[in-house]
């Protein structure tokens, strides 16, 4: 089976090569300015670390006075979680709802990965899957495929109808 | 001695170590990622003022998260800096628009390293190059501005799928799309370059 069709991966090939030569082509006063940017972005880490307050603590860790509002503190936090707990919703957890619900919203916005879907002329699928294929892995495409020989419209992520 | 004094506090062994692996990835990622601010903003300046502020906010403020999730979240910076200059670039050419005409000379001096003469022993072969890298910069310029962060992310800097997501801060099914639409689109404007 041609693991390439449409010669899409031959295509990459050529542009990731004109674009690693325009990367080798970047000239020195760009290069100059990139290095100084970097030493000011680690002097800016070194400060940052410096006056983190995890650090701060490891500093002061052996001081006596220090263990006195730490155990204040700890208290106080859990006296707050004990007080909020039973309040928490129930089902999906906030974090992954709302990573869901913005996906959701994503999706529906998505009308390129729709038109590809229904418009297209299947080179889009057979791309995926072979990019599925050549990762050993089912992807959101991959399963987009099979939605779509279901009747469905598609890709979870692309391809879901939004009327 | 475990640590060595760096100011008023000592610098632990594992701040060091910290530094010098956050000195590799940026100097690993610096180049490219000009390249990539550079075609979206296509201003070397403003591409080199948003790379630093890119690199200046990872150090800032992510320096101790794990390594392997530095390159999406650099990336990440940099995509949200160039979309904030291309906005102030828009507000600004709107009241520039509505002032006199600029006098003639405004523009930045021609870099005189760049205007020297090659001494290459191929220029026709190089001169190809070069057309077909100007003709490709101008398509990749011309794409949505989605397509063009998937392309450049994919192809330029080689991130996968997930972390090509994680940078456009959307899903893998959308930057598959994004990436095949550009991919499609370059095909379209450039035929087969290089061939």
């Amino acid at each position: 089976m041609n693991r390439d069709p449409n010669g899409i991966a031959d295509l990459e090939r050529r542009l990731q090569a004109l674009l690693e030569e325009s990367v080798q082509r970047v000239g020195g006063r760009a290069r100059s300015r990139l290095n100084q940017a970097r030493h000011a972005a680690l002097a800016e880490a070194q400060r940052a670390d410096r006056w983190h307050p995890r650090r701060r603590l490891a500093t002061r860790v052996g001081r006596p006075g220090l263990w006195v509002p730490a155990a204040g503190g700890l208290t106080a936090a859990l006296l707050v979680a004990f007080v909020l707990w039973p309040h928490a919703p129930r089902g999906y957890p906030p974090a992954q709802a709302s990573r869901a619900t913005a996906q959701d919203l994503e999706l529906l916005a998505d009308r390129d990965g729709m038109e590809l879907m229904q418009n297209g002329d299947g080179q889009f699928y057979e791309w995926a899957m072979a990019q599925a294929d050549a990762s050993g892995q089912p992807s959101a495409s991959g399963a987009a495929a099979q939605g779509k020989a279901h009747g469905q419209s598609g890709d979870a992520d692309t391809g879901r109808n939004s009327g | 001695m475990p640590a060595a004094s760096h100011g008023d506090v000592d610098l632990s062994d594992s701040s060091k170590a910290r530094c010098r692996a956050l000195s590799q990835f940026l100097a690993g990622v610096e180049v490219r990622a000009f390249k990539i601010a550079q075609v979206a903003l296509r201003h070397e300046d403003d591409a080199l003022d948003a790379v630093q502020d890119a690199m200046l906010q990872l150090a800032r403020a992510y320096a101790d998260r794990p390594a392997q999730e530095w390159r999406p979240l650099f990336y990440r910076i940099l995509e949200n800096r160039i979309r904030d200059m291309q906005r102030r670039r828009t507000v600004r050419n709107r009241v520039i628009s509505w002032l006199p005409l600029r006098a003639q000379g405004d523009e930045d001096e021609p870099d005189p390293i760049a205007q020297a003469v090659s001494d290459d022993p191929q220029p026709a072969r190089r001169l190809e190059i070069e057309e077909a890298m100007t003709a490709l910069q101008k398509a990749i310029a011309a794409l949505p501005r989605r397509q063009q962060q998937a392309f450049l992310l994919r192809t330029l800097e080689g991130l996968d799928v997930a972390q090509t997501a994680k940078a456009m801060g959307c899903s893998e099914g959308s930057v598959k799309t994004h990436y095949f639409r550009a991919l499609q689109t370059l095909r379209a404007q450039l035929g087969e370059p290089l061939a």
